[in-house]
Order: structure tokens, then C-alpha cells, then sequence
């Protein structure tokens, strides 16, 4: 992924001790020439092309082409030992008997009947799976973790803190999310065991609201058979007195006031309304935060970037191994959202629907409020005391102060005071250019500490914090988002990408067979296989590991080599956590962060 | 862990065979070999079959024990644990002496219509449960125990497949009894058992891969 070495033409230097500037105009006015903005698709910033440079290379190609080579081989193994393959065995038989009497060579057959458990057919006809079929389609690779526990209350509640989207849970402070008639309020409080303003004010009540997915437009990618639909729901969760973990109490299956809400002793109305945010948690996941708030996010960023900082500028020089494969995996990105892409096939979103939440999320996108620190403090969530088990937001936090002390320590290198900020031309037009409209666009940046201030960068410690912000955003939250996807997301029946059922309502029976019903049809759920499989695996390059010979500057090795020290510190700690936590969450062990978005 | 003196047998069937007094035990908790036979050929178990799992139970518990086992032609079922054999009771419902409701709603959630477990269904529990033990001996171990309760107890279900029933597994593993009215149908022999534990292995989905793994 990364190159062996990296030619920088220069020893790093600011632009105010430039000593030849002209130089450094061409090499900006030629760099702005080749990365270029195209909002030409519905108004998404996409890179106009790919740069030569921006490429990515074979070593890539070569474990992409591995993985989806052996999820290949393990779909055609499991297609050839399913039930289903004697009816297709049949019918090739039957083809060929055909073709015989067709030249008549045999005596003629009875027509072909259709497959007794088909697929095709509209929703009430399709055949539904139970997971132990779902079990069958893992030939060649390891089952994802989630089939040891799917069906748990308690793992349903820990995929919020260490699952795949772990970045919603939300503690209630002052009142509830969305509306809740008084019935549903009773209700809640009866699963709760105690009022909600006793449970706010012991810090005991959490929730995760799926508002933002609220009247999206639903797609049937292989026609009415295999409709989809989606809810937004609000899933209530609890942490009892003494007790770290959370347990789920309440989901309210949509945003209207009168939507039902269902309960843990509700039986199967309750695992339906669990499969419903779990698929909406599978459309949040996907759209807004992997799309909106890694990949497009940092496709801007990176254009931004090269467009204003000239390539020995230190800050570039820092940033460009974190941009590694950025803007290709962005090309990709928007083949995934056009008619046809695996968003669209995969997700319960129709194209409208996806690109009306596309926008919605990029309108909602504030830079600075999604901090690595401050979108735990905004939910209320930062302490350990205010949620003692949140294993992600632990090995985040460990890793961004990891990360913030390597770029404090880097551009203090550079900058010896605020004025060397501010009389940087360069980082002046990079700030604006990643807040202009025809630019990255990106709202809430700038100094965070004087809200006078906000906008602009005039201080050294405003620009460790976005140059950090930038690492850890390219590198452990992408993780965090990404590399988690195939244990959760690979398990149909745990986190469907889609409903194939309506969600339940109020004042239903429903048994086994309507929970099986809103799981997806196989073709759906092996693609959901190889698209998490390839996107899961697909790691290239370490955070803290760069290339090597890619920093001139003497003074920077042993800045590394400190940082490369604290996080194999940081690995050995998440390994002892592991062991008190209810199920090990692996994905922030340092040595699995990629340094930046490959997939 | 378990404390050294639990009495309870973590073995579902040995357990249930135990409450219904037909496993009778000395003050220390030994069962002698041919109690354990006669309770074997009550559940329609072959000579031969019963004979290799005697010969199985002699040498279930810790190594030191086991020329006392011979001797007494006598094995202590609470302690099968830590005998070579490692019986851990390995599809983890009563691996620790309780009834474990997370380990037995997940084998619940296996079933497609909430009525038993069919063979392929069974054979998806033991594939989940390898996320959780990763040990061959471990999946091994589970397909034997559950190939023989499917043996034993299987009885058709409104598909006309042939089920473990949901009410029976409950029975055996939290309820620690046979289930009600159980009266064995079909004998069962060795090879009808090793024909039950292939046709588990072939419906572990990832197979090869476990086997890749382990080597």
C-alpha cells in the first residue's frame, strides 16, 4: 500500500522560511490542477480523478483478489452442499434430458415444475430461513463472532458499546428522546422497574435513536419478492444499580408518537423489534458514519489538503501516509451509492433514500462535535462512571491521547508560537478550503477553546488537535467502523443489512415463523458475506508504522519511535482488559489500526 | 472453575438418569460400572455400545483415580471433567454445575420453528458454539453428547423430520430429568451412533476449516 520510499524533495519547512517560494507556488498551482473537486453526482463531493499517485498498488489488488477469491470459493461450496443444490442438480438433469429429446434422441418429459422452496415468488411465498441455515453458509471461513451469542439480550445491548456502530448510546440527562404516548411511558417503566426520572437521575437510563432515519424511501432490488423496509427506531437500554453492563429494557419501533413499543417479555414481537435496530443500526453504520463521516469526510479532507499544503510542508508531510488510498477507495465509495451499488442492493434504502440520508448526514456533520473525545462527551457518555463498560470508547480515548501526544510533539518541531500558526499562509488556505462550499464543506472546525475564535486556526494547540483529529479520525475511528463489520454484519440473522418484513406493530400474536420472515433471502445474505468478508480483512498498513526514509527531519524518529512504544504498551492493556470484559473487543488492538481508509 | 467438592453432574444425560433414581451412587458419589450399564440398557443402548462407554466412564475421571476406578469397577460421574476424556458437559449449558439460560436460549434460537432441533440444527449449535471453545476436543465432544441425545430421544415434528424436542431438552438440561413419559423407542448401537456423529461433522459447516485451524 504504501510506498517503499518516498521521494520528498525537501528538508520540511513552513512557508514564511521558504527560501524559494516560487518553487512552491508551481508545485501548489499544479497540485491544485490535479485534485480537484467534482460535486457532479447529487451535490457529493467526489474527486474529479484519480492521481497517478493516489493509485493503488498491486500488494492491495493482491489480498483483495485473496479474499474475494475465498469468499468465492466458500459461496460455491456452500451453494454445492445446500439442500437447495439437488433441486438445481435436478434441473440440470432434466435441461439435459430436454436438449435430448429435442433432437430426438428420448421420449418426452413432463414440464419442469418450480422449485417447491424457492425464492422467487412475492413475500408471502419466499422460503425463510432459520440461523442454523444461515450457520450452513460458512464452508471455507471462520463464522463470524456474533453466532455465539446473536440471540442474547445482553449482546444485543454490548454491540452498542463494542459492536460495529458503537458510537450512539446516548445517556438520558435531562428527557427522553422522541415522543412517548402515556401507555408506552408506563410500559417502559414497568420493563425499568423504576421511573424514568429516578433512572435519569441515577445515571441508569441510555438510549439510541435512529431518528435521522426517519421516512427514508425503501428499495426492491430483485422485485416484490425481496422488499425491503426500515424503521427508526429508539432503543431503550439500562445498567442496574452496581452493574456495568447494560441490558436492553424498551424499543420503540419508530419516531411517530402512537409507534408501539415493545418489551423483553413480549416474546417474538420483542426479537422482531430487536432485528429492526439492528437494521437500522446496519443503514446508520454503512451510510452515515463508514460513508458520510470516514470516507467522504476524508476523500475532502485529503483533496483539501493537497490543494493548499505544498508537499514538503510538515503538516503534509505528517498527514500523507494517513491519506494512503483515500481517494481510490472514494472512487469506489460512489460506486457503491449509484444505481445498482451494493448499498443499494444491500441496504433497505432505495438511491432516493440513500442519497436523502447522504445529505441529511452531511448536513448534520459538525467537525469539532465529533472529536474523538467530545462525541463521548456530548452523549454523556465520556466518564467511566456515567458508563463504566464502554470498550470502545476506553481503547479510543487511549489511542487518541497516544495519537495527540505524537502531533504535539511533532509540530512543536515546527511551531515555536501561536504567530508561526497564524503567519502560516499555507494552513491559513487549508483551514478555509475545508470549510468553503466549493471545498470540503466541513462545518464546526477551527479552534475549539474561544468560540470567537471558531473558524479559523491561530494557535499551536488548535492545530495539534485538528492534525490529530485528522490521524485518528483516517485511522482508529475508521477501525473502529470498518474492520468490525464482517464478526457483527456477517451473521445475517444477528445485524441484516435490510428488513425483508415490516417491523412488528401493537396488538399482534407473532410467533418464530415472523421473525425468520424479516431475514434476508441467501443471495442477499451472501453477498452481505463477501462484502464484509473483503471489507473486514482488507489491512495494508499499521498506525505508527511509516514508510521508511518518508521524514528527513532527524528530530522525528524518536517522536515515532515513542509513539510505536506507547501503543504496543496500549495493546497489552487492551488484552487484560479483554479478559474482564463480557466478550473481548479486539478491534483497537493497535496492531490491527490501519494508518489510514485502504477499504 | 468449579469447586473440587460440587457434587453436581455437569453431564446432562448422566444428571437426569441420576434424579430418576436410576444411577445409584455410594455416599461419595461413585457409581459402580454395572448400575451405570443397567441404566444404559434401560435407554435401549446395544451390548457393545454400552460396553465402550463403561470402558469410557472407567477412565473419565483425573489419571491417579483411575486404577481406584478399575479396581472398583466404580467411576465418579461429578468429576468427568478433569479426566482425559475432558467431559465438560461442552455445549456450556451446565459446563460450570448451574443451568447456564444464555448457552440454552442461543441452542433454542437454532431451531427454525421453535418446536426441536433437527440434525443440521444441531450440528449449527456446535458450529456456534466453536466461536466460544475453539478446541477440537471440544467440538468432538459435542457432537458425540449431542449425536447420542439425538439418538436417544429425536422423535419426529410436524415436518415428519426428526427432532430433539425443545420441551425435552429443557427437561434434561435445566429441569435435570428425563422428560415426561420418556420411553425409549429404537435401540441404539455404535455404529448407529458413529453414523449420527458423520452425519453432525458433514453438517458442520466450516469442517475443513476447524480441522485447518486445529493442524
Amino acid at each position: 500500500m504504501m510506498p517503499i520510499i518516498s521521494l520528498r524533495p525537501t528538508f520540511p519547512t513552513l512557508p514564511q522560511n521558504d527560501p524559494r517560494p516560487e518553487r512552491r507556488d508551481a508545485s501548489l498551482a499544479r497540485a491544485r490542477s490535479i485534485y480537484q473537486f467534482d460535486f457532479s453526482y447529487h451535490d457529493i463531493g467526489f474527486t474529479k480523478r484519480l492521481p497517478l499517485c493516489d493509485r493503488i498498488n498491486p500488494r492491495w489488488r493482491l489480498k483483495a483478489g485473496f479474499f474475494a477469491g475465498t469468499v468465492a470459493l466458500n459461496e460455491a461450496l456452500s451453494r454445492l452442499l445446500s439442500p437447495e443444490s439437488h433441486y438445481y442438480s435436478k434441473q440440470l438433469r432434466r435441461l439435459v434430458w430436454k436438449l435430448l429429446h429435442d433432437y430426438r434422441l428420448t421420449a418426452p418429459i413432463p414440464s419442469i415444475p418450480p422449485p417447491p422452496d424457492s425464492d422467487e415468488g412475492d413475500v408471502d411465498k419466499r422460503k425463510f430461513y432459520g440461523p442454523a441455515e444461515y450457520m450452513q453458509l460458512y464452508r471455507l471461513i471462520q463464522p463470524p463472532e456474533a453466532v455465539a451469542n446473536f440471540a442474547l439480550d445482553w449482546y444485543f445491548a454490548y454491540q452498542r458499546v463494542a459492536g460495529t456502530n458503537p458510537v450512539l448510546i446516548t445517556r438520558a440527562r435531562d428527557q427522553l428522546p422522541g415522543r412517548l404516548s402515556k401507555s408506552a411511558l408506563a410500559k417502559l417503566e414497568k420493563s425499568l422497574g423504576k421511573p424514568v426520572r429516578e433512572a435519569i437521575a441515577n445515571k441508569e437510563l441510555y438510549y439510541v435513536d435512529f431518528e435521522i432515519l426517519a421516512n427514508l424511501e425503501t428499495s426492491s432490488p430483485n422485485g416484490d419478492f425481496a422488499r425491503q423496509f426500515l424503521s427508526a427506531p429508539i432503543a431503550f437500554f439500562a445498567r442496574d444499580p452496581g452493574q456495568s453492563a447494560l441490558c436492553p429494557v424498551a424499543i420503540k419501533i419508530d419516531q411517530p408518537r402512537k409507534a408501539a413499543l415493545f418489551v423483553p417479555s413480549d416474546g417474538a414481537a420483542w426479537t422482531m423489534a430487536k432485528i429492526a435496530v439492528q437494521a437500522a443500526d446496519s443503514v446508520h453504520h454503512g451510510i452515515v458514519m463508514h460513508n458520510v463521516h470516514c470516507h467522504l469526510t476524508m476523500a475532502w479532507i485529503t483533496l483539501a489538503t493537497h490543494r493548499t499544503l505544498a508537499p514538503w510542508h510538515p503538516v503534509m508531510i505528517l498527514l500523507s501516509p494517513h491519506f494512503t488510498g483515500t481517494l481510490f477507495v472514494n472512487m469506489l465509495t460512489k460506486r457503491l451509492i449509484e444505481p445498482g451499488g451494493n448499498t443499494i442492493l444491500l441496504q433497505s434504502t432505495d438511491l432516493e433514500g440513500t442519497l436523502a440520508l447522504l445529505h441529511r448526514a452531511m448536513k448534520r456533520y459538525r467537525w469539532n462535535a465529533s472529536g474523538p473525545d467530545r462525541h463521548f462527551s456530548e452523549r454523556g457518555v465520556e466518564k467511566s462512571n456515567d458508563l463504566p463498560c464502554y470498550p470502545m470508547r476506553d481503547d479510543a480515548l487511549a489511542q487518541w491521547r497516544a495519537t495527540h501526544a505524537m502531533v504535539e510533539s511533532y509540530i512543536e518541531l515546527y511551531y515555536g508560537s501561536d504567530d508561526d500558526v497564524a503567519g502560516d499562509t499555507e494552513l491559513q488556505a487549508w483551514i478555509a478550503e475545508l470549510q468553503s462550499e466549493t471545498g470540503a464543506g466541513l462545518k464546526d472546525m477551527g479552534e475549539v477553546t474561544d468560540p470567537e475564535q471558531a473558524g479559523t486556526l491561530k494557535t499551536v494547540s488548535g492545530l495539534v488537535r485538528l492534525v490529530a483529529q485528522i490521524i485518528h479520525r483516517a485511522s482508529t475511528f475508521h477501525t473502529v467502523i470498518n474492520y468490525s463489520v464482517y464478526e457483527f454484519m456477517g451473521f445475517a440473522p444477528n445485524m441484516p443489512g435490510a428488513l425483508y418484513a415490516p417491523p412488528p406493530v401493537a396488538n399482534e400474536s407473532y410467533g418464530r415463523s415472523d421473525v425468520l420472515r424479516m431475514l434476508p433471502p441467501m443471495d442477499q445474505a451472501f453477498a452481505q458475506i463477501l462484502d464484509t468478508y473483503l471489507v473486514g480483512n482488507l489491512q495494508t498498513n499499521r498506525l505508527g508504522h511509516y514508510p521508511p526514509y518518508h521524514f528527513r527531519d532527524p528530530r522525528v524518529a524518536p517522536i515515532l519511535s515513542r509513539y510505536r512504544q506507547q501503543l504496543d504498551y496500549l495493546e497489552g492493556d487492551i488484552e487484560r482488559l479483554n479478559l474482564q470484559r463480557p466478550a473481548p473487543y479486539d478491534v483497537l488492538l493497535p496492531s490491527r489500526v490501519a494508518a489510514s481508509i485502504v477499504v | 472453575m468449579r469447586d473440587p467438592n460440587d457434587p453436581t453432574i455437569i453431564c446432562p444425560a448422566l444428571r437426569a438418569l441420576k434424579n430418576d433414581d436410576q444411577l445409584p451412587s455410594d455416599p461419595a458419589g461413585r457409581v459402580k460400572l454395572s448400575a451405570l450399564g443397567k441404566a444404559l440398557d434401560g435407554l435401549k443402548f446395544s451390548g457393545p455400545l454400552v460396553m465402550l462407554l463403561k470402558g469410557m466412564a472407567t477412565v473419565s475421571n483425573r489419571v491417579p483415580s483411575l486404577p481406584h476406578n478399575i479396581l472398583t469397577r466404580s467411576f465418579n460421574p461429578a468429576r468427568m471433567e478433569e479426566g482425559p476424556l475432558k467431559h465438560r458437559a461442552d455445549t456450556g449449558i451446565i459446563g460450570n454445575g448451574d443451568f447456564d439460560a444464555d448457552r440454552f436460549d442461543m441452542m433454542e434460537a437454532m431451531s427454525s420453528d421453535g418446536e426441536g432441533l433437527t440434525l443440521p440444527e444441531l450440528a449449527a449449535v456446535i458450529a456456534a458454539d466453536q466461536r466460544r471453545d475453539p478446541s477440537l476436543l471440544g467440538v468432538g465432544l459435542s457432537m458425540v453428547e449431542l449425536g447420542a441425545m439425538f439418538d436417544v430421544f429425536s422423535e419426529p415434528n410436524s415436518r415428519r423430520e426428526p427432532c430433539v424436542k425443545l420441551t425435552t431438552l429443557r427437561a434434561l438440561f435445566e429441569g435435570a430429568q428425563l422428560p415426561a413419559g420418556f420411553q425409549p423407542t429404537h435401540p441404539l448401537g455404535i455404529i448407529g451412533l458413529f453414523a449420527t456423529v458423520f452425519r453432525l461433522a458433514a453438517n458442520l459447516p466450516d469442517m475443513p476449516a476447524i480441522l485447518f485451524r486445529q493442524t
